[in-house]
């Protein structure tokens, strides 16, 4: 364990990558642009496809870093960015922009971009998600069982349903689901939401987003076939005990990472790629 | 008054030394802050050059800015979202674009455009420019009073090879964005404002040319202005205070001091009142001139205390006899001045006595200086324990005094005078060495309030009154009145006084009368007494006339030398019968004078056919008593006979006729005629005449004026001889002998 942080210290000290990210760009079915970061792997017969988590970017530190480990470890990695409705985005969403994108259609671009790396590599792969990209992938997995997905590695997964989730304000989706089924369906609306205090987005979005509460991960997380390794930091807050217990409750492999945090922030962050490291060697 | 103009105090010049500085100050302050107004005038106009130069710079700044804000808007994924989807475009346009980063608030409205420039919104904000060409770029745009920049970039599909998506044109307020976004320190905003009119165009920079704006107040020149200002004021209020406060020291210090030291000086004036020596000074100068004058006032007082001793010493030298210790002439006259002054047209009674002693020149020849002495200080003292508490006894001179009595009349001058006669008389003349009783004259004149003519004029008046006093007969008291003139009158008399020198020295007009002395036992004349007249102006003059001149003179050794010469003459020719005799009369100087013995020795021949006697009065054998009785044993001697006149009018001692060298007593006839009284008077006279008679004197009658005196005398038995105008008056020599021959 030790000599494996040590490594992973003076590789992101010193950023000495062995290979350099070929970007890639994927015209959507929906007719956007969608960007990725490709690493082919160097020895390693499986490449991971990580995915950011809500509004991010491939840029997100967490995704980015534990990239950087991958590819140096000689795994390949597959960065996309979601294009959340806007053509080639390269910047990470403001809670206040309109958010017009579904859950579904977050999933379908991870689905393309799955099917994109299918195509471009004979590796074995390995879903990695953070958060709510986490929780895309078991959407994506528990829905739509992929070829050639070895295993799945969950970091640090939400939901956004009552009690504990990231939507977490019971009477705004019942105020929602009454406006929805009202007609106001497709009306911008502003809700609080996971980080966002203001996220802009029409009700049925929000609906749909927030569909996936704790039950309903669980759900995915029972369903899916492939392995699945779950693995968190001790202090997230963002797990409240309802949801660690249904976690740890399933046939997945839990992976709890002392003192860390929902982001991992601080020396947890070696620990967390030492221990996606492992799994990735156990592959 | 002093009309000369005093000098400034030194308050005067400090305050004077004061305004020159708060005016000098004053005048440098305003020379410095025209100068700092130059310099202002100068820096504002550069700074209207640097502000528009400024504004320029600004203006070229704010259309970077803008336009760099346009380029992040056309960056922006959410302007790509919107031209991909406009679904929701409004909120977008007018809501959500405030939230990007870039966002300004001079932003007026953005609007995006498909590549055919046609608005994405069903409801565009404005419409793209028809007059802009669809090229990136920027125009002006005046719509009303404002001026707006458009600011037109092409929106890129990214991966596309520059490939447009759409357009985005941004309209910003021009004005508040150049005074936020680039604000000129050198001008003030407020006051900026473009001038141009519909259809400008041009970019930002070249609307450096159309803009009105006042250069920025520069803050820090006013402040230094205002601060050199209350700077100014500051130390124009601090030079005042100091001016104030030095004013304050340099008056506590120096001007207090010197005012103490000038109150000290002149209460220095009065030497002789305590002064406050321990005065303390605020510094050693002042106190050392302080101490300084401190020692010189002591030994001022003490020159002074000197000097009023000496002066008291003076003026009792001035004003004090030392003999008699009573005020002498100086102290008579400033006191006369005076009194005459303070007196005069007030109706304020004065009384002028006037004091001399009796003979005291014969008993100051007689017994000499030192008794004179004591004489004159005795009567001194009794004149004035006669006076009252605070009457002044003046010694005029010699042997003469004076006193004046302020509001008092003559007759309370007389109440006086003749206390002091009475004082005079308790004198014990053996005490002081002398046989004769001490007497003094007294005249005394007054006057009720009148001017100061007549107040000088009682200082002679007494003076006439005191020689009347001197006259026989008269009680040594005489209180001046108007008869008495005429006696002074004579003594001033010119003329008269030059008949008398005449008769003396040229032997004119002195005659000699006879008058008869009867042996009343025979009753025929005996002898006769020589009497004495004066011819002038064809009138013959008694001697009760030209005497007093002669005594004034003191022509009586003189006067009785030619009246011995004149004797001897009617002698030598035989004018008087033989067996007759002749009385002279000597004046007392005659009987003591050598001379006057010695030509009466040249009649010692006619001793053998003729009696002569020599009348001398008792007053004038009081003088030199001694050398006249030996005169007069003398002239005894040789066969002279001496009678002695008027006795009874003077002081009739008995012990004192005893020691008198005499043969004849003749009774004044005041005396005679008290035998015409029945009382004891008549008695005692006759009695003195019996005394006289057995003492084996021969008594000589004065005064027989009728045949019953004459009766009286006889009838007494004890006068051998009577003399009177009943028996025969004085008459010239052949008048007389020729009758009887």
């Amino acid at each position: 364990m030790f000599r494996s942080k040590f490594v992973l210290a003076l590789c992101l000290l010193f950023s000495m990558q062995n290979s350099m990210a070929e970007q890639q760009v994927l015209k959507l079915q929906n007719g956007l642009t969608a960007t990725a970061d490709y690493y082919v792997s160097d020895g390693k017969k499986i490449t991971a496809l990580v995915m950011h988590p809500f509004l991010q970017t491939s840029d997100f530190s967490v995704v980015a870093n534990l990239t950087e480990t991958l590819v140096d470890e000689g795994f390949g990695v597959l960065l996309p960015t979601l294009t959340l409705g806007i053509d080639a985005r390269q910047q990470s969403k403001d809670c206040e922009a309109i958010h017009t994108q579904s859950f579904e259609n977050d999933q379908s671009e991870l689905e393309e971009w799955a099917d994109w790396l299918k195509k471009h590599t004979s590796d074995r792969i390995v879903l990695i998600g953070h958060s709510s990209g986490a929780s895309l992938i078991a959407r994506s997995l528990a829905s739509n069982p992929p070829h050639k997905v070895s295993t799945s590695i969950l970091i640090s997964p939400v939901h956004y349903g009552h009690p504990g989730g990231a939507g977490m304000l019971p009477e705004q989706r019942a105020q929602a689901l009454k406006d929805q089924e009202s007609g106001k369906a497709d009306e911008l609306v502003q809700y609080k939401i996971s980080y966002c205090d203001k996220y802009t987005t029409t009700r049925s979005n929000y609906l749909d987003i927030t569909s996936v509460d704790e039950d309903t991960m669980q759900t995915y997380l029972d369903t899916i076939k492939p392995p699945i390794h779950i693995v968190y930091g001790s202090n997230d807050e963002s797990l409240n005990a309802s949801w660690r217990e249904k976690i740890n409750s399933g046939d997945h492999t839990i992976h709890e990472v002392l003192e860390g945090n929902h982001f991992f922030s601080g020396p947890s962050e070696f620990d967390m790629h030492d221990t996606i490291l492992d799994i990735m060697n156990e592959q | 008054m002093n009309n000369k103009k005093r000098p400034a105090s030194l308050v005067e010049y400090g305050l004077w030394l004061i305004l020159l500085m708060l005016g000098c100050f004053a005048l440098l302050s305003m020379f410095h802050y025209q100068q700092i107004s130059l310099q202002k005038d100068q820096f504002i106009q550069t700074q209207k050059a640097q502000a528009r130069h400024d504004i320029k710079k600004s203006l070229i700044a704010l259309q970077q800015n803008l336009e760099s804000i346009t380029d992040s808007y056309a960056r922006w994924e959410e302007v790509r979202q919107q031209l991909a989807n406009p679904g929701f475009y409004q909120y977008w346009r007018d809501i959500r674009i405030k939230g990007f980063n870039f966002y300004i608030d001079e932003i007026v409205n953005i609007e995006l455009y498909d590549t055919q420039l046609n608005s994405v919104s069903n409801a565009p904000a404005f419409l793209f420019p028809t007059s802009t060409t669809p090229i990136e770029g920027s125009h002006i745009a005046l719509e009303g009073d404002v001026v707006f920049l458009y600011v037109h970039r092409h929106v890129l599909i990214p991966f596309s090879n520059n490939k447009k998506m759409g357009s985005i044109l941004i309209k910003f307020n021009v004005l508040p964005a150049l005074k936020r976004l680039h604000p000129v320190d050198t001008v003030d905003m407020d006051t900026l404002e473009f001038n141009i009119s519909a259809g400008y165009t041009g970019s930002l920079e070249r609307l450096s040319e159309s803009v009105n704006y006042e250069p920025q107040v520069n803050e820090k020149l006013n402040t230094l202005l205002k601060s050199y200002t209350s700077s100014i004021v500051q130390l124009g209020i601090l030079v005042g205070i100091i001016a104030i406060v030095m004013l304050g020291v340099f008056t506590y210090l120096i001007i207090r001091p010197i005012r103490l030291i000038v109150s000290k000086i002149h209460g220095l004036t009065y030497l002789n009142e305590p002064q406050e020596v321990n005065v303390r000074f605020p510094h050693r100068e002042l106190q050392d001139v302080w101490d300084a004058l401190i020692r010189y006032k002591n030994e001022l007082s003490s020159v002074h205390q000197d000097l009023n001793t000496k002066n008291d010493e003076l003026w009792n030298l001035a004003h004090i006899d030392e003999l008699t210790r009573c005020y002498n002439r100086r102290a008579f006259e400033e006191d006369w001045g005076h009194i005459i002054n303070t007196i005069a047209q007030r109706r304020i009674p004065v009384a002028f006595i006037l004091f001399d002693c009796d003979r005291f020149k014969l008993l100051n020849d007689t017994y000499g200086h030192a008794i004179g002495d004591k004489v004159l200080t005795e009567t001194v003292n009794k004149i004035i324990m006669s006076l009252r508490t605070g009457d002044r006894l003046y010694r005029l001179g010699g042997d003469e005094f004076c006193t004046i009595l302020v509001d008092n009349t003559a007759e309370e001058a007389m109440t006086i005078a003749r206390r002091c006669n009475q004082e005079l008389q308790n004198i014990d003349s053996a005490s002081l060495g002398i046989n004769e009783p001490v007497s003094i004259s007294i005249g005394i004149a007054s006057a009720s309030g009148t001017d100061k003519i007549n107040l000088n004029e009682l200082q002679r008046q007494a003076d006439t009154a005191m020689y009347y006093a001197k006259r026989p007969n008269n009680k040594n008291i005489a209180v001046y009145d108007e008869s008495m003139l005429k006696d002074t009158m004579t003594l001033m008399n010119s003329t008269l006084t030059t008949k008398v020198y005449n008769a003396i020295v040229e032997h004119e007009g002195l005659n000699l009368l006879y008058q008869p002395i009867v042996n009343i036992h025979t009753g025929k004349p005996e002898y006769y007494e020589i009497l004495s007249r004066l011819e002038a102006d064809s009138e013959m003059h008694t001697p009760d006339v030209f005497l007093p001149i002669v005594q004034d003179r003191k022509l009586q050794v003189e006067f009785d030398l030619q009246v011995i010469a004149q004797i001897m003459t009617a002698l030598s020719q035989e004018a008087l019968p033989k067996g007759s005799g002749v009385a002279i009369n000597l004046s007392g100087e005659g009987v003591v004078d050598d001379g006057v013995i010695a030509n009466l020795m040249h009649l010692k021949p006619y001793l053998d056919h003729y009696k002569i006697i020599i009348e001398v009065t008792e007053t004038s054998l009081i003088t030199k008593l001694q050398y006249a009785v030996k005169h007069l044993n003398h002239l005894r001697d040789s066969g002279f006979l001496v009678a002695l006149d008027d006795f009874g009018s003077g002081y009739s001692s008995l012990s004192y006729l005893t020691k008198m060298p005499i043969d004849i007593i003749k009774f004044d006839m005041s005396l005679i005629h008290t035998l015409r009284s029945t009382n004891r008077d008549a008695v005692i006279i006759r009695s003195l005449a019996e005394m006289c008679h057995k003492a084996d004197y021969q008594v000589v009658a004065e005064g027989i004026e009728d045949q019953q005196l004459l009766e009286l005398v006889k009838n007494s038995g004890f006068f051998t001889h009577v003399q009177g105008f009943h028996l025969g008056r004085p008459a010239r020599e052949f008048d007389i002998f020729s009758e009887a021959s």
